[in-house]
């Protein structure tokens, strides 16, 4: 109760913020209107003008310090400081147009070309495949041991796919793919793959490495031809 | 508080302004600050050093709270002055502040007691 009674304070002195310098002003007034009134009381009690401004003055006390204590009490000093900051960020800016804008264009294209990377990492390693257990799914490719240093990987041919598909594997189903294409013998789960929106570079990037990360698990199945997957 | 009795006059004890203020204008009705510093003089006989200036210090802390509002108006010799009035929030407050007082006023006056009888 005391915290929010403190903040509802805060808040309410927050609506005199705007008008301070309107507040001080008035304030300064009705000082001076009161040492006036102080001394020509005095006056008509019988003392001198210059005698009655300077007992009026002792009896106000120090104005400057009232005038400093409204000001500061209608004033938040961080909002000060951070317009003052604000203003000669500014003022520094706009003396040295050459220096500023290629600061803006720096700091522009950094942000632009680290969200453009980001997004495009994001789509093709780390977002996951848009089907059911993506950790299933693997792209079956052909290795030739002696010639791994010229051809890392061949795609699969027609007869080495038909071949795969009739033996017994190690997968439950199997679809051939030609680059976006898939020729997909029904097999309603995989033929969604035709689906997949991705431009072509970055799937092709996607399933040759995939391939690299899931070729040990398939090798002993086919030494001759390693069918690998991911 | 502890130089508070020399040459006779007792200094406004901390905090006790805004009450002083409030009861004023409670009493009193719409008034200047003028108006408030001497409805305080005359009510504590001269017995009371203030520092009228701190008066308007006080009146900016009442109106922060919103117990006290200000109009500008025209005083008796047609002069324009700044007029405060109590509002609502600032009965309630009064009030409360009225009661607190008499029960620490009560408490230290009951222990200032038996400091003398023991």
């Amino acid at each position: 109760v005391k915290a929010l009674s403190q903040l509802r304070a805060f808040v309410a002195r927050l609506r005199f913020v705007p008008g301070r310098r309107r507040l001080l002003d008035e304030v300064t007034k009705e000082l001076e209107s009161h040492v006036e009134l102080l001394a020509a009381r005095y006056v008509s009690s019988g003392m001198a003008p210059d005698e009655a401004r300077l007992a009026a003055r002792r009896q106000i006390g120090n104005t400057t310090r009232v005038r400093e204590e409204v000001y500061t009490m209608n004033s938040i000093d961080w909002l000060g400081g951070l317009a003052y900051d604000v203003r000669y960020a500014y003022r520094l800016l706009t003396k040295n147009p050459g220096f500023s804008v290629a600061a803006i264009a720096t700091l522009a294209l950094g942000i632009g070309a680290t969200t453009s990377i980001f997004s495009i990492l994001y789509s093709v390693l780390l977002k996951p495949l848009p089907y059911k257990d993506p950790e299933r799914i693997y792209s079956a490719e052909i290795i030739v041991p002696e010639r791994r240093e010229q051809l890392p990987s061949l795609p699969a041919s027609v007869q080495a796919y038909l071949a795969w598909r009739d033996a017994r594997s190690d997968f439950s189903e199997m679809a051939a793919l030609d680059r976006g294409s898939a020729i997909s013998p029904a097999m309603p789960s995989l033929s969604a793959l035709e689906a997949r929106a991705c431009p072509r570079t970055f799937s092709r990037f996607w399933e040759s490495l995939s391939a690299v990360a899931a070729r040990s698990t398939l090798t002993r199945n086919s030494p001759a031809t390693n069918a690998s997957s991911s | 508080m502890a130089k508070g009795t020399h040459s006779g006059k007792i200094d406004v004890l901390q905090g006790t302004l805004d009450l002083m203020v409030l009861t004023t204008l409670e009493s009193m009705g719409p008034l200047h600050g003028y108006g408030i510093a001497r409805r305080i003089e005359q009510i504590s006989e001269a017995t009371l050093r203030l520092n009228e200036g701190t008066v308007y210090t006080s009146l900016m802390r009442l109106q922060q709270r919103g117990w006290i509002s200000a109009t500008w108006g025209t005083s008796e010799n047609n002069r324009k002055a700044k007029y405060y009035a109590i509002t609502r929030s600032g009965r309630r407050q009064l009030t409360a502040e009225t009661q607190h007082w008499e029960r620490i006023a009560g408490v230290i006056t009951r222990l200032l007691r038996t400091v003398q009888q023991s």
